[in-house]
C-alpha cells in the first residue's frame, strides 16, 4: 500500500523531471582542489545473546534511531506466500503490556516512529526520549502478543492490497520479471494470490516469530545522538531476556544463469504505455571485484541522465520519460537489467534501441572521456551518499554480514578509479548479455505484440505469473470493411483483372507429411469455365486421381473407381469454375462476414467468417494467411488449420508457394514446384 | 506543559538554528548563503517565483514545460551538456514544478561549486529555445503525463479536484497541464514567457553546504551581476467567489478498490488558519492513533488506507481527505465515519493530551526537517518566497505553537464544511453504467 501514498504525493507536490572578478563564459570553471569525503566512524560490541551491535554517533540533530535487521536466508512460504509478511506487521500489533491503540498512542505521543516487517523493526524519535524508545522496542521483541483481531485485519488489508496491485503495472511487472526468472517455486519468483493469503493462520505468524526472531541472527543498528557506552548499556539491559535458539536455513541454490532468451508478456488492455524490463539473473557474489568494473559500465549505459539510455530513448528518440538500468548484488541472485515505460506504439523500437546500446558496450570500447565522467559521477554520488550517517552504518552492516575486508568501503574510490576501458569491455560481455535477455513488458498486447514477434514467440502470463493462452483483441479498425479486405487481396495477388483473365492453370506440388518417408506429389489442373483435374501419385502410382469435366466428376485410384455426385460433385464444380478459387467470393459476398483486426500469431490480421470457417489476411500485405475450420467427422469435431506459410510469384501473379495444412493431430506441408498457365496447359490432363 | 515547552525551545536554540547570510543583487537577485562543513558537498538552488498559477488560460502547462526545456542548453551550453556538466563533475541535478514555482538545483562536490554558478547564470542569462528542442521535450511531457496520470491508478485524482474546487483562479489547472495546449504553442510564445518569468528579480539563488561565503559572494558576482533586470513579475490576483454549494462527481478509473476524495478549499499557506489546518489534519491522520485512522481502518476496517493533508498553496490549496476502501466495502461504508470524524472536530474541543501529541508531533518533524544541505537550500528559498523571510527556517515552529485547541475547532467549523468542499468518488471502469 505504500506505493500508493508515494504516487498521491507525488501527483501532489510536484511534476520532477529528473535530473574571479572577471568570468570566461564560454567553458565551464575549472574546479578547485577536491575535499576527500570522510565516512562517519562506528563501534560495534556483542550482546551475550549473539546480537551484534552498530552504533554511529552523529550528535549534530537531538534524534535518535535504532533498527534491528535479521540476516535470515531466503525462504520459500509456498501455499501460504504472504505470511512471513503479515507476520512481519503483527510483531508490532500490540504486545502483553499494550494492546495496538495503546503501543500507536505512546509512540505517536513523542512524535516518534516505529514499524516492524518480517526481517526489521524499526524506531526513531528525539532523543530526549531514549529511554522510552528502547522500552518500547524491547517490549515488542520480548513480548508480542499477536492479537487474532489484529491477524484478521491484517489478512484482509492484504487482500486489499491484492486487488488494488491488480491495476497497479509495476506490481505486475515485478511479479511477471520473479515467475519468469526464477519460477514460481523459488524465494524471489513465487507470487502471492488471494488464495495463499486466505490459508494463513496465526499460529503460521507465531511460529515464525519464534522460530527466526532470534538474536544469534541479528543485528542492531543504533544511528545519533547517543553514545557507545550509553548504547551497550541501554540495550544489554532492556534485551537481557531475548533469547539465542537455532535458527533453520533453506540454502536455496543459486538460479543459473538462462542459455536463451524469451519474452514474457502480461496484457493489460487498458495500459497507455509498456513497461519494459529486459535483464537476466547474473553470477556475481558480494565482494566480487567485477562489481566496480560493472558499476561503471552500468553508468555508462544507463546510470541516469547522462546515461547512453536516457540520451538515447529520452532525449534523442522522446518514446519515455526515462530509461536507465542497474544491476543488484545478493548474495543468492544477482541481477542485471534495463527498463523504462514507453508509450504503447514504440514499445517495440524501444527494445531495438535497449539491444542497441546494450550491445554496443559489449563490442565497442567505451572512450576515456565517458570512462571518466563515469568514475566522477559515480565517485560523486559516494560522496553525497556520506552526508547521511546511515550510509556509514550500511557500511558496517555489509561488512559483517557478507564478510567484506573491514576497509571495503575505504578503498571504494581507489578501486572504482583503477577501473580501465578493457575492464569495463570485458564485464560488459560476461554481465550485459544480449542472447539470453528475458524480456519482460506488461502493456497493451493489442498495440504492442505485433511489434514483439520480431523479437522472439511471445510468451504470455496472467498478472499473478502463471502462463495462459496468448488473448485474442478484436476490434473495428477504421475505413476497413469485406470489400476493402478482398479488393486488397486481389490486388496483391496481381489485381482483379489479370486474376480473372487467366484461362489455365497446371500446378505441380509435392506433400511432406511429418514420419512419412516417401514423397507424394501432387497435380492440379483447370482449365475454365468447367475442366478440374487433381492427381496424387507416389513412386509413380496413381493414390488418387479425380476429374470433373462438363458436369460429370469421376474419382479413380487406390480405392477404386467411382462416379462423384452430390456434395462431392458440387465441390468440384465450384473448383472449376475459376483459375483462383477465391475470385468465386465475389458471387457470394453476402455469405461472408467482416469480423474486425486482430492478432494471429503475432501478425496483424483481417478477421473474416463464412459459416464455420474463419479467414485472416495480412493487414500488411493484404495476402490471405490463415484459416480455420471445425469440421465433424466420426470421431467428434475435429480443427482444420491452413496455413500460408510463403507465397511465390508465377507468371506475374501471387500463389502459395509453401502452405500448412493440420487437421487434428495430422500435419503436413504442401510445397508448389511449378506452375504454368493458360496456352502452357495441356487439355489430356483432364481426359 | 508550560515547562515541557520550554525544553524544548532550549535544545531547539542550542543545537538547530541554521545560519545563514542573505542580499539582493542589483539586478533584483536575491541570494541566500548557508555555511555547513560538515561533507565536502554543495547544493545550489534557483528558485524561480513561476508556476502553473502564472499561466494562460489557453496555455497550461508552460511552466512545467519550461522546466524540461531549460535543460536543452545555452548561448555557450551544447544541447543534451547540461547534465553531462553535472554529472561528470560527480553532480547529481533536477528540477520541479509546482503551481506556485519552478525549482532547479544542482547537488555538487564542494569544490565544484562554481560549475553550478556557471550552469544556473546560462540558464537565466540565454538559454538556449529551439524548436528541436521543443518537439522532443513535447513527447517526452507527454510521456511524463502517461507514467505519471494516465497509466497510474488514482493517478487523475487532482487534476479532478482542482477543476472543480478553483474555477476562476489559475489554481483550476494542475503543473502537467493541457497536451493540447502544448502542441498549439509556437515557439516564439515560448521565448516570450522565457523573457516574462526567468528574470533575476523573480529568481532566488540558496546555495548551502561546504562553501566559503566571502568568496562564493565575489562569483555570484561575477556569474549574475551582469544579467540585466526583467521588468516586475505580477502574481495573479484572481478573486475566487465562494464554492456556494457542495460539488460531486463520480470518475471511473482502471483501478479494483473504490476511493473518495473530499477537497475543501483553503486559505493561503502563510495565514494562521492555515497553520491551523495543519494541525487539524494531524488530529485525524497523524499516525496510527490519529482519530481517522485508528476508526476506518483499525476499527470499521471499512478503508485500507486514510489520510488528510493540507495541500497548502501560495494563494489557498485544498484540505484534502483520502480514503481508499478495503476490499469489499464500498464508499458509502466509509462516508459516514469520515463525516463524523469532522463533525466531532468542530463540535466538541480536543483533549489536552491529544493537543500535546499533536504539538509533540509538529516539533519532532521539525527538529528533525533540516538535516541535508539540498533540503535546507530549498526550505530557504521557499521561505524567502512565500513569507518573505527566509527565517522561517528557525521559526516557523511558533506559528504552530501559536495554534490553540480552540483555532483547530474554529477552523474545522469554518473551512471543513458541505458548502465549500468537492467530493469525488472514484469506482472501478467495471462498475460503469452502459451508455
Amino acid at each position: 500500500m505504500k506505493k500508493y501514498l508515494y504516487s498521491l504525493i507525488a501527483v501532489v507536490a510536484v511534476f520532477t523531471m529528473t535530473a574571479q572578478t572577471t568570468i570566461d563564459r564560454s567553458t565551464a570553471p575549472t574546479p578547485g582542489p577536491a575535499r576527500v569525503p570522510t565516512i562517519a566512524s562506528y563501534e560495534s560490541f556483542e550482546l551475550k545473546n549473539g546480537l551484534k551491535v552498530f552504533v554511529v554517533e552523529d550528535h549534530k540533530l537531538p534524534r535518535i534511531t535504532m533498527s534491528l535487521i535479521l540476516d535470515r536466508d531466503p525462504m520459500v512460504e509456498g501455499n501460504k506466500a504472504g505470511y512471513v509478511s503479515i507476520a512481519g506487521d503483527l510483531i508490532g500489533a500490540g504486545t502483553a503490556n499494550r494492546s495496538k491503540a495503546e503501543l500507536d498512542e505512546e509512540v505517536d505521543f513523542m512524535g516518534a516512529n516505529f514499524g516492524t516487517s518480517a526481517t526489521s523493526m524499526r524506531m526513531g524519535g528525539l532523543s530526549k526520549y531514549t529511554d522510552d524508545l528502547v522500552e518500547i522496542m524491547s517490549d515488542v521483541l520480548l513480548n508480542p502478543s499477536f492479537p487474532q483481531e489484529e491477524f484478521d485485519k491484517l489478512k484482509s488489508q492484504m487482500i486489499s492490497g491484492l486487488k488494488a496491485n491488480a491495476d497497479d503495472l509495476d506490481a505486475i511487472s515485478g511479479n511477471l520479471k520473479g515467475a519468469t526468472l526464477y519460477g514460481l517455486e523459488h524465494p524471489y519468483g513465487e507470487v502471492m494470490t488471494e488464495a495463499t493469503v486466505e490459508s494463513i493462520t496465526l499460529a503460521d505468524c507465531k511460529n515464525y516469530f519464534s522460530t527466526y526472531f532470534r538474536p544469534n541472527i541479528a543485528y542492531m543498528v543504533v544511528i545519533g545522538d547517543i553514545t557507545t557506552k550509553d548504547a551497550k548499556k541501554k540495550l544489554s539491559k532492556a534485551l537481557k531476556g531475548w533469547k539465542a535458539a537455532d535458527v533453520p536455513e533453506h540454502g536455496y541454490d543459486k538460479t543459473s544463469v538462462p542459455a536463451a532468451g524469451r519474452i514474457v508478456m502480461v496484457d493489460k488492455p487498458s495500459a497507455v504505455q509498456s513497461v519494459v524490463w529486459l535483464g537476466n539473473v547474473i553470477d556475481l557474489p558480494q565482494g566480487h571485484p567485477d562489481i566496480e568494473p560493472l558499476r561503471v559500465a552500468n553508468q555508462i549505459l544507463g546510470g541516469g541522465m547522462s546515461g547512453r539510455l536516457f540520451t538515447n530513448l529520452r532525449e534523442d528518440k522522446a518514446f519515455t520519460y526515462g530509461a536507465y538500468s542497474s544491476f543488484g548484488v545478493d548474495e543468492l541472485n544477482s541481477t542485471f537489467g534495463a527498463s523504462a515505460k514507453v508509450r504503447n506504439e514504440v514499445t517495440d523500437s524501444a527494445i531495438v534501441e535497449f539491444l542497441f546500446e546494450i550491445g554496443r558496450m559489449r563490442t565497442e570500447e567505451v572512450s576515456d572521456e565517458d570512462l571518466v565522467a563515469a568514475k566522477a559521477s559515480l565517485s560523486g554520488a559516494f560522496g553525497r551518499s556520506l552526508e547521511s550517517t546511515s550510509s556509514a552504518a550500511g557500511f558496517a552492516l555489509n561488512i559483517a554480514r557478507y564478510g567484506l575486508p573491514a576497509d571495503y568501503y575505504n578503498n571504494y574510490l581507489a578501486r572504482l578509479e583503477a577501473v580501465t576501458a578493457e575492464d569495463v569491455m570485458r564485464v560488459s560481455k560476461e554481465y550485459m548479455r544480449t542472447d539470453n535477455l528475458t524480456i519482460s513488458i506488461v502493456g497493451k498486447a493489442q498495440d504492442v505484440a505485433a511489434g514483439l514477434a520480431a523479437f522472439g514467440t511471445v510468451e504470455y502470463f496472467d498478472a499473478e505469473g502463471q502462463s495462459t493462452d496468448a488473448p485474442t483483441f478484436l476490434f473495428m479498425p477504421e475505413g476497413v470493411n469485406l470489400e476493402t479486405v478482398f479488393d486488397n487481396y486481389y490486388e496483391a495477388m496481381g489485381g482483379i483483372d489479370a486474376l480473372k483473365a487467366l484461362r489455365a492453370i497446371d500446378m505441380k506440388a509435392h506433400l511432406e507429411i511429418p514420419g512419412m518417408p516417401g514423397k507424394i506429389k501432387m497435380r492440379t489442373a483447370k482449365m475454365v469455365p468447367g475442366k478440374f483435374m487433381m492427381e496424387q501419385s507416389m513412386q509413380g502410382m496413381t493414390v488418387m486421381k479425380m476429374t470433373y469435366v462438363d458436369g460429370v466428376g469421376k474419382q479413380s485410384g487406390m480405392q477404386g473407381k467411382k462416379d462423384l455426385e452430390g456434395e462431392e460433385l458440387e465441390n468440384l464444380k465450384e473448383q472449376a469454375a475459376y483459375v483462383v478459387d477465391e475470385l468465386a467470393w465475389m458471387e457470394d459476398v453476402e455469405s461472408f462476414t467482416f469480423e474486425g483486426q486482430t492478432l494471429m500469431d503475432g501478425k496483424a490480421v483481417y478477421q473474416v467468417s463464412k459459416g464455420d470457417k474463419t479467414l485472416y489476411f495480412d493487414v500488411a500485405s493484404g495476402l490471405f494467411f490463415k484459416s480455420t475450420e471445425t469440421t465433424e467427422t466420426p470421431q467428434g469435431d475435429m480443427a482444420v488449420t491452413t496455413t500460408i506459410e510463403e507465397w511465390g510469384e508465377f507468371g506475374g501473379v501471387k500463389m502459395p508457394k509453401v502452405t500448412k495444412q493440420s487437421a487434428g493431430q495430422q500435419q503436413f506441408t504442401i510445397i508448389v514446384d511449378s506452375v504454368e498457365f493458360n496456352e502452357d496447359v495441356k487439355s489430356k490432363l483432364f481426359k | 506543559m508550560i515547562l515541557s515547552a520550554l525544553a524544548v525551545s532550549t535544545v531547539l536554540g542550542a543545537q538547530n538554528t541554521i545560519k545563514f547570510e542573505e542580499y539582493d543583487l542589483d539586478n533584483g537577485l536575491h541570494v541566500i548563503l548557508h555555511e555547513d562543513h560538515s561533507t565536502p558537498i554543495a547544493a545550489v538552488t534557483l528558485l524561480y517565483h513561476v508556476g502553473s498559477k502564472n499561466e494562460d488560460t489557453e496555455r497550461t502547462g508552460f511552466a512545467h514545460f519550461f522546466e524540461h526545456l531549460l535543460f536543452e542548453g545555452s548561448e555557450n551550453i551544447e544541447r543534451g551538456e547540461f547534465d553531462s556538466y553535472v554529472t561528470n563533475a560527480g553532480g547529481a541535478l533536477n528540477a520541479n514544478t509546482s503551481q506556485d514555482r519552478t525549482f532547479y538545483f544542482e547537488l555538487l562536490p564542494s569544490n565544484q561549486m562554481e560549475l553550478g554558478l556557471w550552469l544556473e547564470s546560462e540558464r537565466m542569462l540565454h538559454a538556449n529555445i529551439q524548436d528541436i528542442g521543443v518537439e522532443t521535450q513535447r513527447e517526452v511531457v507527454k510521456e511524463e503525463k502517461r507514467q505519471r496520470v494516465d497509466n497510474q491508478p488514482y493517478g487523475s485524482w487532482l487534476e479532478n479536484m482542482m477543476k472543480r474546487l478553483y474555477t476562476e483562479h489559475p489554481y483550476n489547472w494542475v503543473p502537467i497541464g493541457s497536451m493540447d495546449h502544448l502542441n498549439a504553442a509556437q515557439l516564439e510564445e515560448f521565448m516570450a514567457f522565457y523573457k516574462k518569468f526567468y528574470v533575476p528579480n523573480n529568481a532566488t539563488l540558496s546555495i548551502a553546504g561546504d562553501i566559503d561565503v566571502e568568496k562564493t559572494k565575489e562569483q555570484i558576482a561575477a556569474y549574475f551581476g551582469d544579467i540585466p533586470r526583467g521588468a516586475d513579475v505580477v502574481q495573479p490576483t484572481v478573486q475566487e467567489p465562494a464554492l456556494g454549494g457542495e460539488k460531486t462527481a463520480t470518475i471511473y478509473d482502471n483501478i479494483q478498490l473504490p476511493a473518495i476524495m473530499m477537497g475543501y478549499r483553503m486559505p493561503p499557506q502563510t495565514s494562521d488558519d492555515a497553520y491551523a489546518l495543519q494541525m487539524a489534519s494531524s488530529v485525524l491522520s497523524g499516525g496510527p492513533s490519529s482519530r481517522m485512522y485508528k476508526r476506518l481502518v483499525d476499527q470499521d476496517q471499512t478503508a485500507l488506507q486514510v489520510f488528510a493533508f493540507p495541500f497548502s498553496l501560495e494563494q489557498g490549496g485544498a484540505f484534502i481527505t483520502f480514503s481508499l476502501a478495503n476490499a469489499g466495502k464500498t464508499i458509502d461504508d466509509m462516508v459516514p465515519a469520515l463525516e463524523e470524524e469532522i463533525s466531532t472536530l468542530q463540535n466538541v474541543l480536543i483533549s489536552e493530551r491529544e493537543f500535546q501529541k499533536i504539538q509533540n508531533q509538529m516539533e519532532s518533524n521539525f527538529i528533525q526537517s533540516n538535516s541535508k544541505m539540498a533540503g535546507i537550500a530549498e526550505s530557504l528559498a521557499d521561505y524567502h518566497t512565500y513569507y518573505g523571510d527566509a527565517n522561517y527556517i528557525n521559526t516557523e515552529i511558533e506559528r504552530y505553537r501559536s495554534v490553540t485547541r480552540e483555532d483547530i475547532q474554529r477552523v474545522a467549523q469554518k473551512y471543513l464544511v458541505k458548502d465549500n468542499r468537492v467530493v469525488l468518488r472514484y469506482l472501478p471502469k467495471s462498475d460503469e453504467p452502459a451508455e
